[in-house]
């Protein structure tokens, strides 16, 4: 069912499109770089998943994930602004219950270990984990986007 | 036993005398308009509990798009769940009873009947949503929860030569949460999608209960119009006795084996001057 679209809608980044499941015991919010601008990236796949803080699980739990949408931006926003080389994008953000998931597209996998080591410890997050993912950009997309859109 | 039959008004300061035959021929009129109005209103329940579950359900999406009120968020989601739980049993009451009101009408005619019993099996053969909702009946009577899952979503569209975003939201049964076979008709199980989409089950299903209220308003369309024909004629006289005030119009079996108490008595006048269902049926006289 196609929504009007309200005036205070999440804030998705322009060229970004997102999906949020909502379930009785899961939650998935996602947001996907457009398929045009994936298809036109060149690099290697980089996964870095940030598990939430004990905090921000505990908020996630008295929202029932209702702010999760809101922290996904978050995560999104800060490593957005601490990768800010041309030629590193990220594509995918994914959020459940337990981490922030994102994906980003460098020329090398060292781009992006570099940033993170530069980038301030967040309150939100716990230790991120990163892994290189040997897929082209769009397959990545196309198989992380049938895992929720049915 | 001893009758008196009469047309009165509602305030039963006018009456006027009926013979035996003539009582005996309103009260059969009154039934089968009764029935087929039954029909109708019956399936106007069905549509209107889906505009219901329609309207929540765009209400849920615009909440789950902004994200701004998670109190309002989590009153909905219960009165969707309701919503759905309602248009099933509505569903279900429309066509349980629907062979029982035609063959109220047609008594005699079995062939309609059957031929009836036939279109809806065939609506039980050739449409998944049709089966699915009838095992769903079942499932949400003993579980009382008809929505597992909700989608929203925003996709990035060309409309109008410009890049907009587009907004969808979606409430699916999951098949997982049905649980297994013993919960759930394990025939309809076995051919059940990963997610089924509430609203295209529903709009699907709709479809079918269409037609077969259309058949059924088609079968007793004659019917239809001999008892409409027959009590208004009994109302435009009391009428034209009376006045228009004393439009709204009874009849009443009176008899002394009770005492002279009132045995039986019901109204006519509102199934003939029917404000509510005129479209449906073309019957009104406004």
């Amino acid at each position: 069912m196609r929504i009007a679209a309200p005036d205070d809608f999440v804030a998705v980044p322009d060229d970004y499109e997102s999906c949020d499941v909502v379930s009785i015991n899961y939650r998935y919010f996602s947001m996907w770089l457009r398929a045009d601008l994936v298809a036109s990236l060149e690099g290697v796949v980089t996964e870095v998943q940030f598990p939430w803080s004990s905090h921000i699980s505990s908020d996630n739990f008295i929202s029932r994930l209702n702010k999760l949408p809101e922290y996904a931006l978050q995560a999104m926003a800060l490593l957005q602004s601490t990768l800010q080389a041309k030629n590193c994008r990220i594509i995918c953000c994914e959020a459940d219950k337990f981490r922030c998931s994102l994906a980003l597209v460098a020329p090398l996998p060292q781009v992006v270990y570099q940033g993170l080591q530069s980038m301030p410890c967040p309150d939100i997050f716990e230790l991120p984990q990163m892994e290189n993912i040997d897929m082209s950009p769009t397959d990545y997309i196309n198989d992380h986007r049938q895992r929720y859109e049915h | 036993m001893d009758s008196e039959f009469y047309l009165t008004s509602r305030n039963q300061e006018k009456s006027l005398p009926l013979n035996d035959e003539q009582f005996r021929e309103l009260k059969r009129s009154r039934k089968r308009l009764s029935l087929i109005y039954a029909i109708v209103h019956k399936f106007r329940l069905v549509k209107c509990n889906f505009a219901l579950i329609e309207k929540q359900m765009a209400q849920l999406g615009v909440l789950y798009a902004s994200h701004r009120d998670v109190a309002r968020i989590e009153e909905l989601k219960p009165q969707l769940n309701a919503a759905i739980n309602n248009y099933i049993l509505s569903a279900r009451i429309f066509t349980s009873q629907l062979k029982r009101h035609v063959q109220g009408c047609l008594p005699l005619e079995r062939d309609l009947i059957r031929e009836l019993s036939d279109a809806m099996d065939e609506e039980y053969q050739r449409s998944f949503a049709y089966r699915f909702v009838e095992a769903l009946y079942d499932y949400v009577t003993y579980y009382g929860l008809s929505c597992h899952a909700f989608q929203s979503r925003s996709t990035l569209i060309e409309e109008n030569g410009e890049q907009v975003r587009r907004y969808d939201f979606h409430a699916y049964v999951e098949r997982d949460f049905i649980g297994g076979p013993a919960d759930f008709r394990a025939s309809i199980l076995a051919e059940t999608p990963e997610r089924v989409d509430i609203r295209a089950l529903l709009t699907e299903f709709n479809t079918s209960l269409g037609r077969l209220h259309d058949m059924a308003i088609n079968m007793t369309k004659e019917v239809f119009d001999q008892s409409h024909d027959t009590i208004s004629e009994f109302v435009n006289v009391f009428i034209g006795q009376f006045g228009a005030q004393y439009a709204n119009v009874f009849v009443v079996h009176k008899t002394r084996a009770f005492g002279d108490k009132v045995y039986d008595r019901f109204p006519i006048s509102m199934y003939v001057n029917n404000h509510n269902l005129s479209d449906e049926l073309m019957c009104g006289e406004q």
